[in-house]
């Protein structure tokens, strides 16, 4: 029961981040035991994964032509871990962050520079629920 | 063709430009629509019998406690069993969370130094609490009396915040001082004893810190606070204009269903609170659909994952009806744990930026949109204007028209 609870806490982070070459095998391989990847949608331009554990859940968006992932969703017990998620585009973030154009209510984040945008929310009781994309990157 | 698809995931995940939508009835509360103007709010009710603490909204200075909704209250922190205390006010009062987390730097050292520490063997316990701005809190766990409104919670593990401890770089965006986290603390007093299972607690040496299992978990004092106050809490506001008020106040009134101050009335429906998708909320229906929904005093504003029932302000995810109206609407709370009670919610959302035009600090009419998947509601601060809202603890009952209702592993939300 302990090791589970541990587990849950450090398997938030699913080491994927936004900019990333897709590579599922790698992912299988590298996933906790307690995390499962099912594919969800796949058409000709794109191909959405959900990767879920005891306490997360994670929707990727891969563009098929550059096998990028161009989209990430998530609904976790705790806050996602900013820079794992953006991998290489938070120092993007970070430049955004510095000049919000608009008004955002206290503990919740939202970022749109034209190319990359970030949004998340949460508490306690409501899980932390947030989704990025890069345009850009998008098919 | 590319356009197509990004319009696609726009959908899926948010947009932050505007867009029309229809809406309920609206009405206006101004006499023209050149500008917001202040107003004082009308006092609350003060309890007669109950214990209680005063809420204060958005009564602090120098950016701590100042933003709107903030809804703060004082709490005294004692050395256990001695009289040796210090009073901390601006700490947000939190019905999302549970467990008191206080700054240390506010607590002085005869006083601090002397609070006992949560151990791992040999080692301290520190916990990381995170935020949905990617901000966290960092530190030690101490054993604490908790004065509250003259009772005391005694000896009981609370958060001292300290981005100096050991291990801080375990704990990504950890508020720095008040000035950082824009409050001295908050106070976290919703429905569950402790935030086990909430946020990872850590075992710390000298130098070093490891994911750990805690002997105990920071406590919501209120649940410790003994007979008669310490099975929920009675949220207690007067109503404030559409427009906003300023010195808006209110009262947090310990227990429910013990006295005159804290017992439903007839007319009150009792929600027994779910857990789903990583919250712990009751169903409201809204424009047709079922949502997850949340009484939190901690949230500024509304909130709805639905983005389309109401223009959004330019470059914004906040609703902007036209400026100076207020646009009516209705959502149905109901219990689908086996107790079959509904309720009306009757709100109203205005114009954001015409609204935040003002030096009101209390807003009852201010919504935005998450636009995000799922169906989900958020009853912040401006759901309890006008309203005594109770919130009954987990592993309790209340009894309401002659009916008990067990409230369960989660516990109740009663309005």
């Amino acid at each position: 029961m302990k090791k589970i609870l541990l587990i849950a806490f450090v398997s938030n982070s699913f080491a994927i981040s936004l900019g990333d070459t897709f590579d599922k095998k790698s992912l299988i391989e590298n996933s906790k035991h307690t995390q499962k990847i099912k594919l969800i949608t796949r058409n000709s331009k794109s191909v959405n994964y959900e990767i879920t554990s005891d306490s997360s859940k994670m929707n990727i968006f891969i563009n098929n032509s550059t096998h990028k992932i161009f989209a990430i969703t998530w609904d976790n017990k705790t806050s996602v871990d900013f820079k794992d998620i953006l991998g290489n585009y938070y120092q993007e973030f970070q430049e955004a962050r510095k000049n919000p154009k608009q008004h955002i209510p206290l503990r919740s984040i939202v970022i749109d520079d034209g190319d990359l945008s970030f949004s998340q929310y949460g508490s306690m009781i409501t899980g932390f629920h947030g989704s990025t994309y890069v345009k850009s990157l998008a098919p | 063709m590319k356009k197509k698809s990004i319009s696609y995931f726009i959908i899926i995940l948010f947009i932050l430009a505007g867009c029309g939508g229809g809406g309920g009835s609206s009405s206006n509360n101004s006499s023209n629509n050149s500008g917001n103007t202040s107003q004082p709010a009308t006092p609350t009710t003060v309890p007669a019998v109950g214990k209680y603490i005063t809420i204060n909204m958005a009564s602090g200075s120098n950016s701590i406690c100042t933003y709107n909704n903030a809804p703060c209250v004082s709490v005294s922190i004692c050395q256990p069993g001695t009289t040796n205390c210090q009073v901390i006010n601006n700490i947000a009062i939190d019905s999302g969370s549970f467990g008191l987390r206080v700054f240390g730097s506010l607590i002085p050292s005869n006083i601090l130094n002397n609070l006992p520490y949560l151990t791992s063997g040999s080692n301290t316990v520190a916990e990381c609490v995170t935020y949905g701005d990617g901000s966290a809190n960092w530190g030690p766990i101490q054993f604490a009396d908790v004065n509250l409104g003259g009772i005391t919670a005694s000896s009981i593990p609370i958060q001292i915040i300290n981005s100096n401890y050991q291990g801080a770089s375990k704990c990504t965006g950890a508020a720095t001082s008040p000035n950082d986290f824009m409050l001295n603390g908050i106070l976290g007093v919703g429905t569950l004893t402790t935030d086990q299972n909430f946020s990872p607690y850590y075992s710390c040496t000298s130098s070093n810190c490891n994911l750990t299992i805690p002997s105990q978990y920071v406590q919501n004092p209120i649940t410790a606070l003994g007979t008669n106050y310490n099975n929920g809490i009675t949220f207690h506001f007067g109503s404030i204009p559409n427009s906003g008020a300023y010195n808006a106040n209110g009262y947090a009134i310990f227990g429910v269903g013990n006295n005159v101050d804290n017992t439903p009335s007839s007319t009150v429906s009792v929600f027994k609170i779910n857990t789903s998708n990583g919250s712990l909320n009751v169903n409201s229906t809204f424009q047709g659909q079922n949502n997850s929904s949340f009484l939190d005093t901690g949230s500024q504003y509304l909130f709805f994952s639905n983005s389309t029932f109401l223009p959004l302000c330019s470059n914004s995810l906040f609703f902007c009806p036209t400026a100076g109206q207020f646009v009516s609407e209705t959502a149905t709370m109901s219990d689908i744990n086996g107790f079959s009670s509904s309720g009306i919610i009757n709100f109203s959302i205005g114009n954001t930026t015409w609204l935040l035009n003002s030096s009101n600090t209390a807003f009852a009419t201010v919504a935005y949109t998450t636009n995000s998947t799922g169906n989900i509601i958020g009853w912040g601060m401006p759901f309890f204007y006008g309203r005594t809202v109770y919130m009954v603890f987990a592993g309790n009952s209340i009894t309401v028209n002659n009916n008990t209702y067990n409230c369960g592993t989660y516990g109740c939300w009663i309005y």
